[in-house]
């Protein structure tokens, strides 16, 4: 048990680390990250670049801080998206059941059959590649996941004593689920919404890296990764950083996903 | 008939007194249940597709053959697409035309879709292939023995260097390696792709870094799996009752439990498999291999519609049938799915 508590430490802070590192960079990068220079072009990590700088001069360092924003942003909002609409839809099939509950999980489990990326690709052909195109396609590609999870909860959690006498004392239907159902539904939600942040940032990320995500000159950790890949021999650093946030954020959600699954919903271990 | 031999071995007591027969018809009834639940998912699969051209402003075949068509034949398709009828009809005449092998032809080269779409899969699904199987040769045995050396040094190491390189992006360990294998050492071609088909020992040459890279991912999931159903097991009476009978530590764990933690591992080893279909399209950018993914990217840049929805239909149908096949499967390793 102490292991998993050390690791969901490490992981907190490695997560910690980038919403303060997306929030500096909302007031403050070391360089212009827009601002071209041509005389410093493809220049190593140095005392003034620590990462370097890219093909047009720009600071690498200064656009890993704002494509940090972008990760957080796209990751946050995904997940939002997918636990808003998750979530009523998971509850409204679960507390309804009936021919209700029947059509709504047929046509979730028919989305769940799809995998997700391919999902979003699709959703992207019709939106479009940019920011909102992105969380939508993701958004909606997670929604399904969600409102399964969900509607096992409540499925078990309404044939409970406590939810009776709920609806004994009076209180009306949506008070109930409000009052008493949706808080004992958070613990899986938190934990598969952790995950889901972990799955949002890395998707984003592939989706720039093939040129179907944020467009830029806007830097996010995917485009950069693929502006990397022409002079990959030259200048390693420009794909090597992105990659290496990348997988530094999934560590940490990973780590940290693994710790809240032990703590919060023991049925869940194992899973994944 | 080897499902049949093979559950009747392995009854649990309550079972043992039912005939062959009996159990021939359950394995019958198993096989058919299984797949009459894919017809559902298939459909909707096929009306997901078919909506979503739909969903996007303008005519559907002004979309299909781009900017370029003329009038004259935006009319000519518009009435082999029925267009001027209700849209149930519309769904009826495209799922006929599918039946008949006509997925449409692509706006950019005009080549049709069945033929580009089909000559594209193969390309990505050798190389899943080959990286899944791999990776559960190798991750399989680890995250047993993980689970059995329990909070010991080795099921940390294994734990951790899984946890590491589930964290680790396809599309940067593949440039990473790339670069290493690639530009520094020389062993492998940087650029341009030739398939197995034409010459073996270079196909396989070229495939060796874009498998490489899935597998080393892929193992980290795999061994968690692996590991985490195995405790499951670990954990159950008959082990301790294995253990009892003073059976080796070696017959507990392979015999045992290994035969029974095996079932969610393999239900993953599925998962994988298609979503990795759907998901080589950074794999197959980052080694510039002509595959399914690759043109389903392309075509969403060229906005070349019959082609997308020819790559969405087959990957989806794909991954279907992979999940099919590893359901019928299952009993292979777990024959009480078959008795219930």
């Amino acid at each position: 048990m102490k292991k998993f508590t050390f690791n969901g430490v490490i992981g907190g802070t490695i997560i910690a680390l980038l919403f303060v590192v997306a929030a500096i960079g909302m007031v403050w990068t070391p360089f212009d990250p827009m601002k071209l220079s041509f005389s410093a072009r493809l220049a190593a990590p140095n005392g003034l670049h620590l990462l370097g700088t890219d093909e047009f001069g720009r600071d690498v360092l200064s656009r890993l801080i704002i494509g940090a924003q972008a990760s957080v942003w796209i990751g946050l909002a995904t997940v939002c998206f997918a636990v808003l609409f998750g979530t009523l839809i998971g509850l409204t099939s679960g507390y309804l059941r009936g021919w209700v509950d029947g059509i709504i999980m047929a046509f979730n489990n028919a989305l769940l059959a799809f995998p997700g990326i391919l999902l979003a690709l699709g959703l992207l052909a019709v939106f479009g590649a940019n920011q909102y195109g992105i969380i939508f396609a993701l958004g909606i590609a997670y929604t399904p996941s969600m409102a399964r999870i969900v509607r096992g909860a409540v499925l078990s959690l309404r044939e409970r004593e406590f939810i009776e006498a709920s609806k004994v004392m009076g209180n009306s239907e949506i008070y109930t689920i409000l009052r008493h159902i949706l808080p004992n539904c958070l613990a899986p939600i938190t934990v598969l919404a952790t995950s889901m942040f972990g799955w949002a940032i890395l998707s984003e990320s592939a989706l720039s890296f093939l040129g179907l995500g944020v467009p830029p000159p806007a830097p996010t950790w995917g485009n950069m990764l693929a502006a990397g890949r022409p002079f990959i021999e030259q200048a390693a650093w420009l794909g090597f950083f992105p990659g290496l946030c990348i997988a530094f954020t999934l560590l940490g959600i990973n780590l940290l996903g693994d710790a809240l699954r032990d703590k919060l919903d023991p049925r869940m271990r194992g899973l994944k | 008939m080897l499902i049949v031999q093979h559950s009747m071995a392995r009854q649990p007591l309550d079972t043992c007194h039912r005939s062959k027969e009996q159990n021939g018809n359950n394995v019958i009834k198993f096989i058919l249940s299984r797949m009459l639940m894919a017809v559902p998912t298939i459909i909707i699969v096929a009306v997901a597709v078919f909506t979503l051209i739909r969903f996007i402003p303008g005519d559907p075949a002004a979309l299909m053959l781009g900017d370029l068509a003329d009038p004259q034949q935006i009319a000519a398709l518009r009435s082999t697409l029925g267009l001027d009828q209700s849209i149930p009809v519309q769904f009826m005449i495209w799922v006929g035309h599918l039946f008949q092998g006509d997925f449409g032809k692509s706006i950019v080269t005009g080549e049709p879709v069945l033929h580009l779409v089909l000559s594209r899969f193969f390309i990505s699904a050798q190389i899943v292939v080959l990286a899944v199987f791999i990776a559960s040769v190798i991750a399989v045995p680890a995250g047993v023995i993980a689970a059995w050396k329990q909070n010991s040094l080795t099921d940390l190491a294994l734990v951790g260097t899984a946890t590491v390189l589930l964290s680790i992006p396809t599309f940067w360990l593949g440039l990473l390696l790339l670069l290493f294998f690639g530009l520094k050492l020389g062993w492998v071609p940087v650029l341009g792709y030739v398939s197995v088909t034409t010459d073996w020992k270079a196909g396989l040459i070229y495939m060796a870094l874009p498998v490489a890279t899935l597998f080393i991912h892929e193992m980290g999931v795999i061994i968690r799996m692996a590991r985490a159903s195995t405790l499951e097991v670990l954990r159950l009476d008959y082990i301790t009752h294995a253990r009892a009978k003073g059976l080796s530590e070696q017959a507990v764990l392979w015999r045992h439990a290994f035969k029974n933690a095996f079932g969610p591992t393999w239900t993953m080893i599925g998962l994988i498999l298609g979503n990795l279909l759907g998901g080589i399209a950074v794999i197959e950018t980052v080694f510039s291999i002509p595959g399914l993914g690759r043109l389903l990217v392309d075509s969403i840049f060229q906005r070349d519609y019959p082609v997308i929805q020819g790559c969405l239909l087959l990957v989806a149908l794909a991954y279907v049938l992979v999940n099919l096949v590893i359901d019928l499967l299952y009993p292979l390793f777990d024959p009480r799915v078959v008795a219930e």
